[in-house]
């Protein structure tokens, strides 16, 4: 009996040698993790695959960590959403070349009751100073992400202190989400991974769609060659499709059918 | 309770139909845990062995530095791996941060020392006596070592059993050192960690439930061989 399970696992072993030693060009994608899981990298980026053979490697972590592994050429190309970490890049220069090319919005959810009135308020400062007041529980990423980036600045900017209940998760949007689902409080979320969460969180409900203040900016970073080491042919190559009109075209299509509402918008 | 249930019958779908977010991360949990395990006991094996066997200077400090690599956190594991791994790291050149080369690595790391502790516990409990019989009776150093193996069968196949435990339920190491690639390097853990991040608790449960059904099959059989050789060993007691 158990030479029979040595066998089929070496059998499994063999097969899995066997695999890795096709040697593909391969390049390593960092960026966010609410992009990744929206779901349109593994939409499109198999196209890039049979259209250039080269491998992608995505690592979806929080744009902090993307942009370190950036800096220290862990990474050949850069998909993240936090403008201002990313100009300080470009001025320290890491970055030889940002491109912004498509946004969606920031959004506050929250429990239907909605105790601290944030759906009367103007702006997402208002909603915040709203939310102080009231000392209503607010759910952090807390981890350096761009949606984190973002709802700092707005806490700076509306100058009032923070909730005395603030919960940071240090995770993911999705699982971010969830827990502010699960105890009926309030949060800042990118409007991609609310809608592709949405049965998943009947608890919330959008509070606040303030458009033009709340966009949020996808970037796709060229690191700068003179600083960092990495992979620049196939990062240019990936850029370089990216870019592409019928890429674009793709992206802004994605969500439309499941969601009844595209989840990006091209610049 | 709806959740369980909706999560159990998309199980039962997804597994029949073979669906590619299942079967990917099963293929590759196996090959990589088996080739981990493999390097593992072909190393763990003669080291653990030889710690019980012989007595040398500084036995006792590396006895402790084992033990207590037997407690290591698998996540910690995975970070050293990546400082060394990564392209900024020592072995950066050799371009196998994130794929499964490195979470056989890592996991290697993390396993090894609970076979080499385990075993060397093992053959330091034999009585010294019967080690001298065998030599007396004319055995070379190698046919020495087969037999040891043979008389601690038992608690070898513990310490494989444990070696074995540990790595194909960690998710830390693999998530850094792997990166959860999808069809590169998403193992069953990872995938679930990543589907309920998703909110897709019923593929979340499918991976959790072939996990389960891996583990106690391997389990099963480990603990199938550690009977025959309680019974091949002179019928001694199952306890």
């Amino acid at each position: 009996m158990s030479l029979v399970l040595a066998l089929v696992l070496f059998a499994t072993i063999l097969a899995g040698c066997n695999a890795k030693t096709t040697k593909r060009e391969s390049l390593i994608l960092a960026t966010t993790t609410s992009l990744y899981d929206s779901g349109l990298l593994s939409k499109i980026l198999p196209d890039f695959t049979k259209e250039t053979g080269i491998k992608v490697k995505t690592i979806a972590v929080g744009t902090g960590e993307a942009l370190k592994m950036g800096q220290n050429g862990d990474a050949d190309v850069l998909l993240v959403h936090s403008p201002e970490k990313e100009k300080e890049m470009i001025a320290k220069g890491y970055i030889a070349k940002r491109t912004p090319f498509m946004h969606n919005f920031f959004i506050i959810v929250g429990p239907k009751k909605d105790p601290a009135g944030v759906k009367n308020a103007a702006s997402a400062e208002e909603a915040f100073r709203k939310i102080s007041k009231a000392d209503a529980t607010f759910v952090s990423r807390g981890d350096n992400s761009g949606t984190n980036n973002r709802e700092v600045k707005i806490w700076e900017n509306s100058t009032t202190k923070v909730t005395g209940n603030y919960v940071k998760t240090g995770q993911g949007m999705g699982m971010t989400l969830q827990v502010a689902n699960e105890k009926g409080v309030y949060t800042l979320t990118d409007e991609a991974t609310f809608l592709s969460l949405k049965d998943k969180i009947k608890n919330l409900t959008v509070l606040l769609s303030n458009k033009k203040a709340l966009k949020n900016t996808y970037s796709v970073l060229q690191l700068n060659e003179r600083k960092v080491k990495f992979k620049k042919d196939l990062a240019n190559k990936f850029q370089d499709w990216l870019l592409l009109k019928k890429t674009l075209k793709k992206i802004s299509k994605f969500g439309k059918a499941k969601y009844g509402k595209a989840l990006f918008i091209i610049n | 309770m709806n959740l369980f249930v909706e999560g159990f019958i998309k199980a039962y779908q997804l597994i029949f139909a073979g669906a590619p977010s299942v079967l990917a991360p099963l293929l590759l949990t196996i090959q990589v845990t088996g080739t981990a395990i493999l390097i593992t006991v072909l190393l763990g094996l003669p080291i653990g062995m030889m710690l019980g066997l012989k007595n040398f200077r500084g036995k006792q400090t590396l006895v402790t530095v084992v033990n207590s690599a037997m407690g290591l956190p698998p996540v910690v594991v995975g970070l050293f791996v990546s400082l060394v791994l990564w392209r900024s790291g020592i072995l950066g050149s050799l371009g196998i941060m994130y794929t499964p080369t490195a979470i056989v690595l890592a996991e290697t790391i993390i396993s090894l020392p609970l076979v080499i502790g385990l075993t060397f516990s093992a053959v330091q409990g034999l009585d010294v006596k019967l080690n001298w019989q065998i030599l007396a009776l004319g055995a070379s150093k190698f046919q020495l070592y087969k037999k040891i193996l043979f008389e601690t069968k038992i608690a070898v196949a513990a310490a494989l059993i444990a070696g074995f435990g540990s790595i194909i339920s960690e998710v830390g190491a693999a998530m850094m050192v792997g990166g959860n690639i999808e069809g590169q390097t998403r193992v069953l853990t990872t995938a679930i960690v990543l589907e309920t991040r998703k909110g897709n608790f019923d593929v979340a449960i499918a991976l959790s439930l072939i996990l389960l059904s891996i583990a106690l099959l391997i389990n099963v059989l480990l603990t199938k061989t550690q009977r025959q050789g309680a019974n091949l060993g002179g019928g001694r007691a199952w306890i």
